[in-house]
């Protein structure tokens, strides 16, 4: 872990101690624990095994997380539950599958992260997801006193896309963005019930520049989550799209061994989204293939029941010969097919954006 | 060979995940592939750790196992992904044709301009017919975008007609 330690306890932490901080890692850990615990009897018993009599047994440890501040374990946990309901209609058994293994991540990293973190006294990682996943909630000042924000920032979206989750009840919105000033690709996301997202102005795509007056920006690796208070903007230029380009990723190979390393960690952004730029493009069998300058290979695809199908539209419009070209993908989360591929999002054309998605 | 190997003994984990830890006592399809695994431990420390995690889960502790099935659902999703192909091997190469000239296609439209037209095509929403034909009349259907969910209205029998006649 590379945080360092801290050499003065006493140091206030924009209000909070450090042993204010410590001591509520401590509890976040035993709400960890809690679930670990509900874990370790799903699995003795086997999840077609859990009936409603098991699940009632597991509700009261999972409210109780409630003074744990891992309101996102607890929120992970209630999805489990609700999940569970299907333990006997095996077509769901895929989703719950998924969500187990997601939790075993969570409280597998989870724990052995708090516990390096008590036993050396150390600040919150700010470079990896772990906290958000955990459930802290970052404030602005937080991410002030941690230097995580840029006041400078221009930033262009390249796509967004609103996603429907029907077994969490909730729309995601998501929008990626490029720094204009260092390349970076970087996360909006906001989750809202379906209860109330009508009371709630939904997100939209976004076209022309923004310049926040303070971007903040979360702790993470890869696609860094960005929100800003008030922004101004531009009519997005030539010059801007030059800037997007010039930042594209040329070396396929080099690009998919880095994200490979990445998926080390489970808890990393298993879908990362990453700028590429075009050369040249064939079928292999049915599939669209890319080919980088160094003869790198790239099979464009989408992942089986992607309810947001580009690929199609992506081979029915790229040109035979793509040179000049980027391409935003996003990199499908998905090993049945033995393949490392990548879903198209965006491609930047010479002289504007052209979305696949929104 | 080792990606088949890696894939069966997700499936086998995930069984267990299904009908309990009672069936990962000597588990066979694990104590089959375990000295395989054991094998490739001294190439890659993520091996060393699935196979570490594989020996606990044969031995079916009453409790405390959480942590080997976090370290096998990491170690098998990292190797699974490290382990994928650039290309699918041995298909036939042909040249890409593209169907429409990309100077032509323009997307300037918003999220917000194509959701309820989106959604009545995709989702039995209440008023769909005319949220159909306003978007026609507004031209939506231009949008190259719209074509995969007006292929999947096409394909539900439903609207598929409507959508047929006016879209």
């Amino acid at each position: 872990m590379s945080r360092a330690k801290s050499s003065n306890k006493s140091d206030s932490n924009h209000g909070r101690s450090r042993e204010w901080m410590l001591a509520m890692a401590e509890t976040q850990l035993d709400g960890v624990r809690k679930g670990e615990e509900i874990l370790d009897k799903i699995l003795f018993n086997g999840i077609a095994l859990t009936d409603e009599d098991a699940k009632e047994e597991f509700y009261p440890g999972i409210e109780d997380m409630v003074d744990n501040h891992v309101p996102n374990i607890q929120r992970d946990f209630r999805h489990l539950l609700l999940m569970l309901h299907h333990y006997d209609n095996p077509e769901k058994y895929p989703a719950i599958v998924d969500c187990m293994n997601y939790l075993l991540a969570l409280t597998g990293r989870g724990k052995k992260y708090l516990e390096f973190r008590i036993d050396e006294k150390m600040d919150p990682d700010i470079t990896t997801r772990i906290e958000s996943y955990l459930g802290y909630y970052w404030k602005n000042q937080d991410l002030v006193t941690y230097r995580l924000f840029d006041d400078h920032a221009e930033i262009v979206q390249l796509s967004f896309v609103c996603i429907k989750d029907e077994d969490r009840r909730i729309f995601e919105d998501k929008g990626y963005w490029m720094s204009l000033k260092n390349g970076h690709i970087y996360m909006t996301r906001r989750l809202q019930p379906f209860d109330v997202a009508k009371h709630i102005r939904p997100g939209n795509s976004e076209f022309d520049v923004l310049q926040p007056e303070r971007m903040f920006v979360y702790p993470g690796k890869l696609n860094r989550r960005i929100r800003w208070r008030e922004a101004k903007r531009r009519t997005i230029t030539p010059d801007d799209i030059s800037a997007v380009l010039n930042h594209a990723e040329h070396h396929y190979t080099e690009m998919a061994n880095a994200m490979k390393e990445f998926f080390r960690d489970p808890l990393a952004e298993q879908s990362p989204a990453v700028l590429i730029g075009l050369h040249q493009a064939f079928v292999n069998g049915d599939q669209l293939v890319l080919q980088d300058e160094y003869g790198g290979l790239l099979t464009v695809m989408d992942a089986p029941n992607d309810r947001y199908p580009t690929t199609t539209l992506f081979r029915s419009i790229l040109p035979a010969d793509p040179k000049g070209y980027a391409l935003l993908v996003k990199v499908n989360n998905e090993t049945d097919t033995g393949l490392f591929s990548v879903k198209p999002l965006s491609v930047i054309a010479p002289d504007r954006i052209i979305r696949l998605l929104f | 060979m080792i990606i088949s190997v890696l894939k069966k003994l997700r499936t086998e984990v995930e069984r267990i995940y299904m009908v309990g830890l009672y069936h990962s006592e000597s588990n066979p399809v694990i104590m089959r592939f375990l000295p395989l695994i054991e094998e490739y431990a001294e190439k890659d420390p993520a091996y060393a750790d699935l196979a570490d995690a594989l020996k606990v889960i044969v031995e079916c502790r009453p409790s405390g196992n959480v942590e080997a099935f976090s370290k096998i659902y990491a170690s098998l999703n990292y190797l699974l992904r490290w382990h994928g192909q650039a290309i699918a091997p041995h298909k036939e190469r042909s040249e890409h044709v593209p169907v429409f000239r990309i100077e032509d296609i323009v997307t300037t439209r918003s999220y917000a301009d194509l959701k309820d037209l989106i959604t009545a095509l995709t989702e039995p929403v209440e008023g769909r017919l005319e949220m159909i034909r306003k978007a026609r009349e507004d031209g939506l259907f231009d949008d190259f975008r719209i074509y995969p969910y007006l292929d999947m209205a096409l394909s539900s029998g439903d609207i598929a007609d409507e959508v047929a006649d006016r879209g």
